[in-house]
Protein backbone atom coordinates (compact mmCIF):
# COMPACT_ATOMS: atom_id res chain seq x y z
CA UNK A 1 0.00 0.00 0.00
CA UNK A 2 1.47 3.16 -1.29
CA UNK A 3 1.78 6.01 1.79
CA UNK A 4 2.95 9.16 1.12
CA UNK A 5 0.43 12.06 0.39
CA UNK A 6 1.23 14.43 -2.74
CA UNK A 7 -2.02 15.97 -2.64
CA UNK A 8 -5.16 16.16 -0.70
CA UNK A 9 -8.03 18.29 -2.16
CA UNK A 10 -11.45 18.60 -0.94
CA UNK A 11 -13.59 19.03 -4.46
CA UNK A 12 -17.21 18.75 -4.39
CA UNK A 13 -17.82 17.28 -1.30
CA UNK A 14 -14.97 14.27 -2.99
CA UNK A 15 -11.80 13.61 -1.45
CA UNK A 16 -8.84 13.09 -3.11
CA UNK A 17 -5.54 11.90 -2.03
CA UNK A 18 -2.71 11.04 -4.47
CA UNK A 19 -0.43 8.92 -3.24
CA UNK A 20 3.28 9.00 -4.65
CA UNK A 21 4.08 5.12 -5.05
CA UNK A 22 1.83 4.22 -7.96
CA UNK A 23 1.70 0.34 -7.89
CA UNK A 24 2.05 -1.20 -11.23
CA UNK A 25 -0.40 -2.85 -13.09
CA UNK A 26 0.93 -6.06 -13.90
CA UNK A 27 1.97 -6.35 -10.08
CA UNK A 28 -2.19 -5.97 -9.12
CA UNK A 29 -2.79 -8.44 -7.67
CA UNK A 30 -6.68 -7.35 -8.99
CA UNK A 31 -5.34 -7.41 -12.65
CA UNK A 32 -7.00 -10.84 -13.44
CA UNK A 33 -10.10 -9.39 -11.94
CA UNK A 34 -10.27 -6.48 -14.14
CA UNK A 35 -11.07 -6.06 -17.98
CA UNK A 36 -7.03 -5.73 -18.29
CA UNK A 37 -6.67 -9.80 -17.15
CA UNK A 38 -4.13 -11.37 -19.18
CA UNK A 39 -3.13 -8.67 -21.63
CA UNK A 40 0.10 -6.55 -21.65
CA UNK A 41 -0.69 -3.44 -19.60
CA UNK A 42 3.03 -1.70 -19.35
CA UNK A 43 2.01 1.10 -21.16
CA UNK A 44 -0.34 2.07 -18.53
CA UNK A 45 2.57 1.83 -16.03
CA UNK A 46 4.06 4.81 -17.98
CA UNK A 47 4.08 7.82 -15.51
CA UNK A 48 1.17 10.35 -15.78
CA UNK A 49 -1.48 7.76 -17.43
CA UNK A 50 -3.10 6.61 -14.12
CA UNK A 51 -2.93 7.81 -10.34
CA UNK A 52 -4.23 6.36 -7.44
CA UNK A 53 -7.64 8.08 -5.97
CA UNK A 54 -9.07 7.31 -2.64
CA UNK A 55 -12.43 8.67 -1.59
CA UNK A 56 -14.20 8.99 1.68
CA UNK A 57 -17.43 7.15 2.63
CA UNK A 58 -20.58 8.50 0.68
CA UNK A 59 -18.55 10.73 -1.45
CA UNK A 60 -19.69 11.07 -4.81
CA UNK A 61 -16.76 9.84 -7.03
CA UNK A 62 -18.71 10.40 -10.55
CA UNK A 63 -21.82 12.98 -10.46
CA UNK A 64 -24.92 12.04 -13.38
CA UNK A 65 -25.12 15.25 -15.39
CA UNK A 66 -20.70 15.85 -15.37
CA UNK A 67 -18.92 15.19 -18.21
CA UNK A 68 -15.76 13.09 -17.16
CA UNK A 69 -12.61 13.08 -18.57
CA UNK A 70 -11.46 9.50 -16.90
CA UNK A 71 -12.09 6.25 -16.01
CA UNK A 72 -11.49 4.87 -12.41
CA UNK A 73 -10.76 1.03 -11.51
CA UNK A 74 -11.71 -0.12 -8.54
CA UNK A 75 -8.71 -1.00 -5.97
CA UNK A 76 -10.30 -1.17 -2.49
CA UNK A 77 -13.96 -0.83 -1.26
CA UNK A 78 -17.11 -1.05 -2.46
CA UNK A 79 -19.62 1.84 -4.64
CA UNK A 80 -23.05 1.87 -5.25
CA UNK A 81 -24.32 3.34 -8.94
CA UNK A 82 -27.41 5.32 -8.83
CA UNK A 83 -30.10 7.28 -10.30
CA UNK A 84 -31.85 10.49 -9.03
CA UNK A 85 -30.41 13.31 -7.10
CA UNK A 86 -27.79 12.33 -4.91
CA UNK A 87 -28.64 14.83 -2.06
CA UNK A 88 -32.17 12.97 -2.18
CA UNK A 89 -32.40 8.85 -1.88
CA UNK A 90 -31.42 7.59 -4.74
CA UNK A 91 -32.02 4.43 -6.33
CA UNK A 92 -29.19 1.68 -6.28
CA UNK A 93 -28.87 0.50 -9.69
CA UNK A 94 -26.10 -2.29 -8.74
CA UNK A 95 -22.90 -1.84 -6.49
CA UNK A 96 -19.07 -2.07 -8.20
CA UNK A 97 -16.28 -3.55 -6.40
CA UNK A 98 -12.53 -4.13 -6.86
CA UNK A 99 -11.78 -5.14 -10.48
CA UNK A 100 -14.67 -3.28 -11.60
CA UNK A 101 -13.89 0.07 -14.31
CA UNK A 102 -16.70 3.25 -13.59
CA UNK A 103 -17.45 5.67 -15.97
CA UNK A 104 -16.45 3.73 -19.37
CA UNK A 105 -19.57 4.22 -21.53
CA UNK A 106 -19.42 8.19 -21.11
CA UNK A 107 -16.35 8.36 -22.70
CA UNK A 108 -17.72 6.34 -25.52
CA UNK A 109 -21.11 8.19 -26.29
CA UNK A 110 -19.06 11.28 -25.64
CA UNK A 111 -21.93 12.36 -23.18
CA UNK A 112 -22.77 12.96 -19.91
CA UNK A 113 -22.52 10.65 -17.06
CA UNK A 114 -26.72 9.16 -16.86
CA UNK A 115 -25.52 7.78 -13.41
CA UNK A 116 -24.07 8.83 -10.00
CA UNK A 117 -21.11 6.89 -8.23
CA UNK A 118 -21.42 6.77 -4.77
CA UNK A 119 -18.68 4.97 -2.12
CA UNK A 120 -20.28 2.80 0.48
CA UNK A 121 -17.28 2.89 2.41
CA UNK A 122 -13.73 4.05 1.30
CA UNK A 123 -12.68 3.05 -1.74
CA UNK A 124 -9.36 3.89 -3.54
CA UNK A 125 -9.67 3.17 -7.22
CA UNK A 126 -6.87 4.01 -10.05
CA UNK A 127 -8.06 6.76 -12.16
CA UNK A 128 -7.11 6.45 -16.08
CA UNK A 129 -7.60 9.48 -17.91
CA UNK A 130 -10.02 9.45 -20.81
CA UNK A 131 -7.73 9.97 -24.10
CA UNK A 132 -4.95 8.30 -22.71
CA UNK A 133 -7.14 5.38 -22.35
CA UNK A 134 -8.59 6.08 -25.57
CA UNK A 135 -5.19 5.51 -27.55
CA UNK A 136 -3.80 3.00 -25.47
CA UNK A 137 -7.02 1.05 -26.91
CA UNK A 138 -5.53 -0.25 -30.14
CA UNK A 139 -2.57 -0.86 -28.89
CA UNK A 140 -3.50 -3.55 -26.19
CA UNK A 141 -3.88 -6.32 -28.09
CA UNK A 142 -7.57 -7.53 -27.09
CA UNK A 143 -8.45 -4.76 -24.76
CA UNK A 144 -11.08 -3.33 -27.77
CA UNK A 145 -13.19 -7.00 -27.77
CA UNK A 146 -13.39 -6.95 -23.53
CA UNK A 147 -14.26 -2.95 -23.24
CA UNK A 148 -16.81 -4.38 -25.78
CA UNK A 149 -17.75 -7.50 -23.62
CA UNK A 150 -18.12 -5.14 -20.45
CA UNK A 151 -20.49 -2.68 -21.96
CA UNK A 152 -22.66 -5.40 -22.75
CA UNK A 153 -22.38 -7.02 -19.98
CA UNK A 154 -23.47 -3.50 -18.27
CA UNK A 155 -26.41 -3.51 -20.95
CA UNK A 156 -27.97 -6.10 -19.74
CA UNK A 157 -27.71 -5.44 -16.26
CA UNK A 158 -29.60 -2.15 -17.29
CA UNK A 159 -32.32 -4.20 -19.18
CA UNK A 160 -33.08 -6.65 -16.68
CA UNK A 161 -33.28 -4.11 -14.27
CA UNK A 162 -35.80 -2.02 -16.50
CA UNK A 163 -38.02 -5.97 -16.56
CA UNK A 164 -38.05 -5.69 -13.24
CA UNK A 165 -39.68 -2.22 -13.03
CA UNK A 166 -42.15 -3.69 -15.52
CA UNK A 167 -42.83 -6.38 -13.40
CA UNK A 168 -43.74 -4.28 -10.88
CA UNK A 169 -45.63 -2.15 -13.20
CA UNK A 170 -48.13 -5.25 -13.33
CA UNK A 171 -48.40 -6.14 -9.97
CA UNK A 172 -49.12 -2.50 -9.30
CA UNK A 173 -52.33 -2.36 -11.87
CA UNK A 174 -53.75 -6.03 -10.31
CA UNK A 175 -53.54 -4.05 -6.89
CA UNK A 176 -55.47 -1.35 -8.35
CA UNK A 177 -57.95 -3.58 -9.91
CA UNK A 178 -58.31 -5.63 -6.79
CA UNK A 179 -58.92 -2.33 -4.92
CA UNK A 180 -61.50 -1.30 -7.27
CA UNK A 181 -63.76 -4.20 -7.13
CA UNK A 182 -63.45 -3.96 -3.41
CA UNK A 183 -64.07 -0.64 -3.62
CA UNK A 184 -67.60 -0.57 -2.27
CA UNK A 185 -67.65 -4.01 -0.76
CA UNK A 186 -66.74 -5.34 2.42
CA UNK A 187 -63.20 -6.78 1.67
CA UNK A 188 -63.26 -9.54 5.00
CA UNK A 189 -65.65 -11.37 2.53
CA UNK A 190 -64.37 -12.90 -0.55
CA UNK A 191 -65.37 -12.19 -3.84
CA UNK A 192 -65.04 -14.36 -7.05
CA UNK A 193 -62.75 -12.23 -9.79
CA UNK A 194 -62.55 -13.82 -13.25
CA UNK A 195 -59.17 -13.82 -14.25
CA UNK A 196 -59.74 -13.42 -17.52
CA UNK A 197 -61.44 -9.99 -17.66
CA UNK A 198 -58.75 -8.68 -15.18
CA UNK A 199 -56.14 -9.72 -17.76
CA UNK A 200 -58.12 -8.11 -20.31
CA UNK A 201 -58.18 -5.27 -18.05
CA UNK A 202 -54.66 -4.78 -17.88
CA UNK A 203 -54.10 -6.10 -21.13
CA UNK A 204 -51.76 -8.92 -19.93
CA UNK A 205 -52.21 -12.83 -20.14
CA UNK A 206 -53.98 -14.82 -17.31
CA UNK A 207 -51.05 -16.45 -16.31
CA UNK A 208 -49.48 -12.82 -15.66
CA UNK A 209 -52.08 -11.93 -13.34
CA UNK A 210 -51.70 -15.46 -11.39
CA UNK A 211 -48.05 -14.59 -11.31
CA UNK A 212 -49.10 -11.59 -9.54
CA UNK A 213 -51.45 -12.88 -7.21
CA UNK A 214 -49.11 -15.51 -6.49
CA UNK A 215 -47.13 -13.06 -5.53
CA UNK A 216 -49.59 -11.27 -3.41
CA UNK A 217 -50.34 -14.34 -1.25
CA UNK A 218 -47.15 -15.09 -0.60
CA UNK A 219 -46.86 -11.66 0.78
CA UNK A 220 -49.82 -12.03 2.51
CA UNK A 221 -51.55 -9.26 1.19
CA UNK A 222 -54.67 -11.30 -0.20
CA UNK A 223 -56.57 -14.67 0.74
CA UNK A 224 -57.21 -17.08 -2.24
CA UNK A 225 -59.88 -19.67 -0.64
CA UNK A 226 -62.55 -21.73 -3.10
CA UNK A 227 -62.27 -19.43 -5.66
CA UNK A 228 -62.73 -16.42 -4.02
CA UNK A 229 -60.48 -13.73 -3.01
CA UNK A 230 -60.40 -11.72 0.21
CA UNK A 231 -58.19 -8.67 1.04
CA UNK A 232 -55.86 -9.39 4.02
CA UNK A 233 -53.68 -6.54 4.34
CA UNK A 234 -55.51 -3.88 2.34
CA UNK A 235 -52.89 -0.78 3.58
CA UNK A 236 -50.13 -2.93 1.80
CA UNK A 237 -52.37 -3.57 -0.98
CA UNK A 238 -52.77 0.36 -1.25
CA UNK A 239 -49.29 1.07 -1.19
CA UNK A 240 -48.77 -1.30 -4.09
CA UNK A 241 -51.30 0.19 -6.21
CA UNK A 242 -50.18 4.14 -5.17
CA UNK A 243 -46.70 3.23 -5.88
CA UNK A 244 -48.43 2.95 -9.31
CA UNK A 245 -50.47 5.87 -9.45
CA UNK A 246 -46.79 7.86 -8.55
CA UNK A 247 -46.01 6.01 -12.10
CA UNK A 248 -48.71 7.28 -14.02
CA UNK B 1 -42.08 -19.41 -38.84
CA UNK B 2 -38.65 -20.17 -40.86
CA UNK B 3 -36.84 -17.01 -42.97
CA UNK B 4 -37.78 -17.50 -46.62
CA UNK B 5 -34.28 -17.98 -48.67
CA UNK B 6 -36.11 -18.19 -51.76
CA UNK B 7 -37.25 -14.83 -52.65
CA UNK B 8 -35.47 -12.70 -55.42
CA UNK B 9 -34.74 -10.13 -52.42
CA UNK B 10 -31.67 -11.23 -51.62
CA UNK B 11 -29.39 -8.58 -50.57
CA UNK B 12 -26.58 -7.22 -52.63
CA UNK B 13 -22.58 -7.60 -51.56
CA UNK B 14 -21.01 -5.77 -49.00
CA UNK B 15 -18.77 -4.29 -51.47
CA UNK B 16 -21.79 -2.97 -53.18
CA UNK B 17 -24.84 -2.37 -49.89
CA UNK B 18 -25.82 0.89 -50.40
CA UNK B 19 -26.78 0.72 -46.87
CA UNK B 20 -23.35 0.10 -45.37
CA UNK B 21 -22.52 3.62 -45.37
CA UNK B 22 -24.18 3.65 -42.24
CA UNK B 23 -23.45 0.51 -40.76
CA UNK B 24 -20.45 -0.28 -38.41
CA UNK B 25 -18.98 -1.93 -41.85
CA UNK B 26 -18.27 1.63 -42.81
CA UNK B 27 -14.66 1.53 -42.31
CA UNK B 28 -14.08 -1.92 -43.72
CA UNK B 29 -11.29 -1.73 -46.33
CA UNK B 30 -12.02 -3.91 -49.62
CA UNK B 31 -10.32 -7.30 -49.04
CA UNK B 32 -12.00 -7.61 -45.82
CA UNK B 33 -15.68 -6.74 -47.26
CA UNK B 34 -14.96 -9.46 -49.84
CA UNK B 35 -14.52 -12.04 -46.85
CA UNK B 36 -17.64 -10.43 -45.29
CA UNK B 37 -19.91 -11.01 -48.46
CA UNK B 38 -17.97 -14.65 -49.38
CA UNK B 39 -19.73 -15.88 -45.82
CA UNK B 40 -22.74 -14.15 -45.03
CA UNK B 41 -26.56 -15.13 -45.96
CA UNK B 42 -29.37 -13.35 -46.66
CA UNK B 43 -32.92 -14.07 -45.51
CA UNK B 44 -35.84 -12.36 -45.54
CA UNK B 45 -38.52 -11.93 -43.05
CA UNK B 46 -41.65 -11.13 -43.08
CA UNK B 47 -43.57 -8.58 -41.03
CA UNK B 48 -44.40 -10.04 -37.93
CA UNK B 49 -41.81 -13.10 -38.42
CA UNK B 50 -38.84 -13.53 -35.29
CA UNK B 51 -35.28 -12.80 -36.86
CA UNK B 52 -33.73 -14.44 -33.35
CA UNK B 53 -35.36 -15.84 -30.21
CA UNK B 54 -34.58 -14.56 -26.78
CA UNK B 55 -32.65 -17.32 -24.21
CA UNK B 56 -31.51 -18.80 -27.73
CA UNK B 57 -27.53 -19.78 -28.39
CA UNK B 58 -26.47 -17.00 -31.03
CA UNK B 59 -24.33 -18.54 -33.56
CA UNK B 60 -23.73 -14.84 -35.59
CA UNK B 61 -24.66 -11.65 -36.20
CA UNK B 62 -27.61 -10.13 -38.10
CA UNK B 63 -27.43 -6.56 -40.62
CA UNK B 64 -30.35 -5.53 -41.54
CA UNK B 65 -30.72 -4.46 -45.42
CA UNK B 66 -33.98 -3.19 -45.82
CA UNK B 67 -36.84 -2.93 -43.60
CA UNK B 68 -37.57 -2.30 -39.90
CA UNK B 69 -37.09 -4.73 -36.70
CA UNK B 70 -38.39 -3.90 -33.27
CA UNK B 71 -35.86 -5.85 -30.18
CA UNK B 72 -38.28 -6.74 -27.62
CA UNK B 73 -37.98 -8.91 -24.47
CA UNK B 74 -40.50 -11.07 -22.17
CA UNK B 75 -40.73 -10.22 -18.60
CA UNK B 76 -41.38 -13.46 -16.30
CA UNK B 77 -44.87 -12.72 -16.69
CA UNK B 78 -44.85 -12.80 -20.46
CA UNK B 79 -45.36 -8.75 -20.45
CA UNK B 80 -43.51 -7.99 -23.77
CA UNK B 81 -41.38 -4.71 -23.42
CA UNK B 82 -39.39 -3.24 -26.43
CA UNK B 83 -35.88 -2.01 -25.73
CA UNK B 84 -35.15 -0.58 -28.72
CA UNK B 85 -35.63 -0.68 -32.65
CA UNK B 86 -33.41 -1.77 -35.10
CA UNK B 87 -32.69 0.44 -38.90
CA UNK B 88 -31.33 -0.68 -42.30
CA UNK B 89 -27.62 -0.40 -41.46
CA UNK B 90 -28.09 -1.74 -37.77
CA UNK B 91 -25.80 -4.84 -36.96
CA UNK B 92 -28.32 -6.73 -33.94
CA UNK B 93 -27.64 -9.97 -31.65
CA UNK B 94 -23.96 -8.90 -31.58
CA UNK B 95 -23.95 -8.14 -27.69
CA UNK B 96 -25.21 -11.99 -27.16
CA UNK B 97 -21.93 -12.84 -29.37
CA UNK B 98 -19.75 -10.61 -27.24
CA UNK B 99 -21.28 -11.98 -23.84
CA UNK B 100 -20.70 -15.09 -24.89
CA UNK B 101 -24.12 -15.77 -23.55
CA UNK B 102 -27.30 -16.05 -24.81
CA UNK B 103 -29.90 -13.81 -26.88
CA UNK B 104 -31.67 -11.53 -23.96
CA UNK B 105 -33.87 -10.43 -26.34
CA UNK B 106 -36.12 -11.06 -29.36
CA UNK B 107 -35.71 -9.61 -32.71
CA UNK B 108 -38.99 -9.66 -34.60
CA UNK B 109 -39.59 -7.95 -37.80
CA UNK B 110 -42.05 -4.60 -38.07
CA UNK B 111 -42.07 -4.88 -41.68
CA UNK B 112 -40.42 -6.66 -44.59
CA UNK B 113 -37.25 -7.41 -44.16
CA UNK B 114 -34.25 -8.11 -45.60
CA UNK B 115 -31.30 -9.03 -43.40
CA UNK B 116 -27.79 -10.71 -43.57
CA UNK B 117 -26.54 -12.80 -41.05
CA UNK B 118 -22.47 -13.19 -40.30
CA UNK B 119 -21.35 -16.36 -38.19
CA UNK B 120 -19.58 -15.48 -35.03
CA UNK B 121 -16.20 -16.31 -35.82
CA UNK B 122 -16.40 -14.15 -38.96
CA UNK B 123 -17.26 -11.14 -36.35
CA UNK B 124 -15.40 -11.84 -34.02
CA UNK B 125 -11.94 -11.91 -36.43
CA UNK B 126 -13.10 -8.69 -37.75
CA UNK B 127 -13.19 -6.94 -34.44
CA UNK B 128 -9.82 -8.44 -33.28
CA UNK B 129 -8.75 -6.76 -36.98
CA UNK B 130 -10.16 -4.19 -37.47
CA UNK B 131 -9.05 -1.42 -34.61
CA UNK B 132 -11.75 1.02 -36.51
CA UNK B 133 -14.60 -1.53 -36.61
CA UNK B 134 -13.62 -2.50 -32.73
CA UNK B 135 -14.03 1.17 -31.78
CA UNK B 136 -17.31 1.76 -34.09
CA UNK B 137 -19.09 -1.68 -31.94
CA UNK B 138 -17.90 0.31 -28.74
CA UNK B 139 -19.41 3.58 -29.56
CA UNK B 140 -22.58 1.46 -30.93
CA UNK B 141 -22.22 -0.50 -27.15
CA UNK B 142 -21.71 2.96 -25.32
CA UNK B 143 -25.39 4.42 -27.75
CA UNK B 144 -27.40 1.02 -26.48
CA UNK B 145 -26.08 1.55 -23.18
CA UNK B 146 -27.42 5.28 -23.22
CA UNK B 147 -30.65 3.93 -24.78
CA UNK B 148 -31.33 1.14 -21.64
CA UNK B 149 -30.20 3.96 -19.22
CA UNK B 150 -33.11 6.66 -20.46
CA UNK B 151 -35.32 2.91 -21.03
CA UNK B 152 -34.72 2.58 -17.20
CA UNK B 153 -34.72 5.84 -15.78
CA UNK B 154 -38.58 6.44 -18.03
CA UNK B 155 -39.63 2.96 -16.96
CA UNK B 156 -39.13 4.16 -13.03
CA UNK B 157 -39.43 8.09 -12.86
CA UNK B 158 -41.51 9.70 -15.73
CA UNK B 159 -45.65 9.57 -16.28
CA UNK B 160 -47.18 7.96 -19.14
CA UNK B 161 -47.56 11.02 -20.94
CA UNK B 162 -44.02 11.46 -20.78
CA UNK B 163 -42.86 8.25 -21.50
CA UNK B 164 -45.14 8.16 -24.65
CA UNK B 165 -44.50 11.47 -25.92
CA UNK B 166 -40.69 10.08 -25.44
CA UNK B 167 -41.27 7.03 -27.49
CA UNK B 168 -43.00 8.77 -29.91
CA UNK B 169 -40.00 11.10 -29.80
CA UNK B 170 -37.63 7.54 -30.39
CA UNK B 171 -39.35 6.33 -32.86
CA UNK B 172 -38.99 9.87 -34.74
CA UNK B 173 -35.16 9.72 -34.48
CA UNK B 174 -34.49 6.18 -35.54
CA UNK B 175 -37.05 6.17 -38.24
CA UNK B 176 -37.30 9.28 -39.32
CA UNK B 177 -40.51 10.95 -41.26
CA UNK B 178 -42.10 9.87 -44.32
CA UNK B 179 -41.31 12.51 -47.39
CA UNK B 180 -42.68 15.56 -47.28
CA UNK B 181 -44.59 15.11 -43.97
CA UNK B 182 -44.37 14.95 -40.42
CA UNK B 183 -45.77 11.14 -40.27
CA UNK B 184 -43.45 8.88 -38.08
CA UNK B 185 -42.16 6.55 -41.08
CA UNK B 186 -42.97 3.36 -38.98
CA UNK B 187 -45.97 1.60 -38.23
CA UNK B 188 -46.56 -0.20 -34.66
CA UNK B 189 -49.70 -1.10 -33.50
CA UNK B 190 -51.24 0.55 -30.37
CA UNK B 191 -50.15 -2.72 -28.42
CA UNK B 192 -46.57 -2.51 -29.21
CA UNK B 193 -46.36 1.56 -28.54
CA UNK B 194 -47.70 0.39 -24.80
CA UNK B 195 -44.87 -2.11 -24.89
CA UNK B 196 -42.66 0.39 -25.82
CA UNK B 197 -43.58 3.24 -23.06
CA UNK B 198 -44.23 0.31 -20.50
CA UNK B 199 -48.23 0.68 -20.22
CA UNK B 200 -51.50 -1.30 -20.47
CA UNK B 201 -52.66 -0.86 -24.16
CA UNK B 202 -55.90 1.15 -22.47
CA UNK B 203 -53.79 3.64 -21.04
CA UNK B 204 -52.10 3.76 -24.33
CA UNK B 205 -55.02 4.26 -26.25
CA UNK B 206 -55.91 7.18 -23.69
CA UNK B 207 -52.57 8.94 -24.05
CA UNK B 208 -52.96 9.03 -27.46
CA UNK B 209 -56.32 10.17 -27.67
CA UNK B 210 -55.34 13.07 -25.12
CA UNK B 211 -52.39 13.75 -27.06
CA UNK B 212 -54.84 14.10 -30.68
CA UNK B 213 -57.02 15.95 -28.39
CA UNK B 214 -54.15 18.44 -27.46
CA UNK B 215 -53.62 18.96 -31.25
CA UNK B 216 -50.09 17.48 -30.63
CA UNK B 217 -50.26 14.40 -33.03
CA UNK B 218 -52.43 13.24 -35.67
CA UNK B 219 -53.75 9.94 -35.78
CA UNK B 220 -53.88 7.98 -39.89
CA UNK B 221 -54.85 4.76 -38.55
CA UNK B 222 -51.76 3.27 -37.18
CA UNK B 223 -49.44 6.01 -38.99
CA UNK B 224 -48.85 8.97 -36.44
CA UNK B 225 -47.93 12.37 -37.55
CA UNK B 226 -45.91 14.50 -35.20
CA UNK B 227 -48.04 18.12 -35.44
CA UNK B 228 -45.66 19.52 -32.42
CA UNK B 229 -43.01 18.30 -32.20
CA UNK B 230 -41.30 21.07 -29.50
CA UNK B 231 -44.02 20.58 -27.56
CA UNK B 232 -43.49 16.60 -27.49
CA UNK B 233 -40.28 17.02 -26.14
CA UNK B 234 -41.08 19.55 -23.35
CA UNK B 235 -43.76 16.57 -22.54
CA UNK B 236 -40.51 13.92 -22.54
CA UNK B 237 -38.25 16.23 -20.96
CA UNK B 238 -35.80 15.97 -23.48
CA UNK B 239 -33.79 18.30 -25.47
CA UNK B 240 -34.64 18.43 -28.91
CA UNK B 241 -31.84 17.35 -30.80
Amino acid sequence: MATPLLNCSNENKTIKVVFRNQSKCKNCRLKRRTIFSGLNTTLFDKPGVKQLSCFERNSVILQSGNTQPHLYCIREGWCRIVYGDVKEKPSTLWFAGPGDLLGLSSIYSGGKNSFSVIAVGHVTACRISAPDFQQLLPKVNGLSLRVAKQLSIEIERLEKRTTALHRRFIQKETAKNILHIFKKSDIALGKKISLLSLARKINVGKNEIKVSLTAFMLDKLIRQEEGKITITDKERLLLVAMNEDEWN
Amino acid sequence: MFPNNSRNDSAPSCEDCTTRATSMFCNVELPQLQKLSSEKTSSFYKKGQTIFYEDRQPHGVYCIHSGKVKIHKYGENGQEQIVRFARPGSIIGYRALLNGDKYSASATALENTLACYFPKQTFIELLKSNHDFSLLTIRQLAADLRTAEHMLTSMAHKFVDERMAEGLILLKECYGFEAESSTINAVLSRRELASLTGTTTETAIRVIAEFKEKNLIRINGKRIELLDIEKLYKIANMQAS
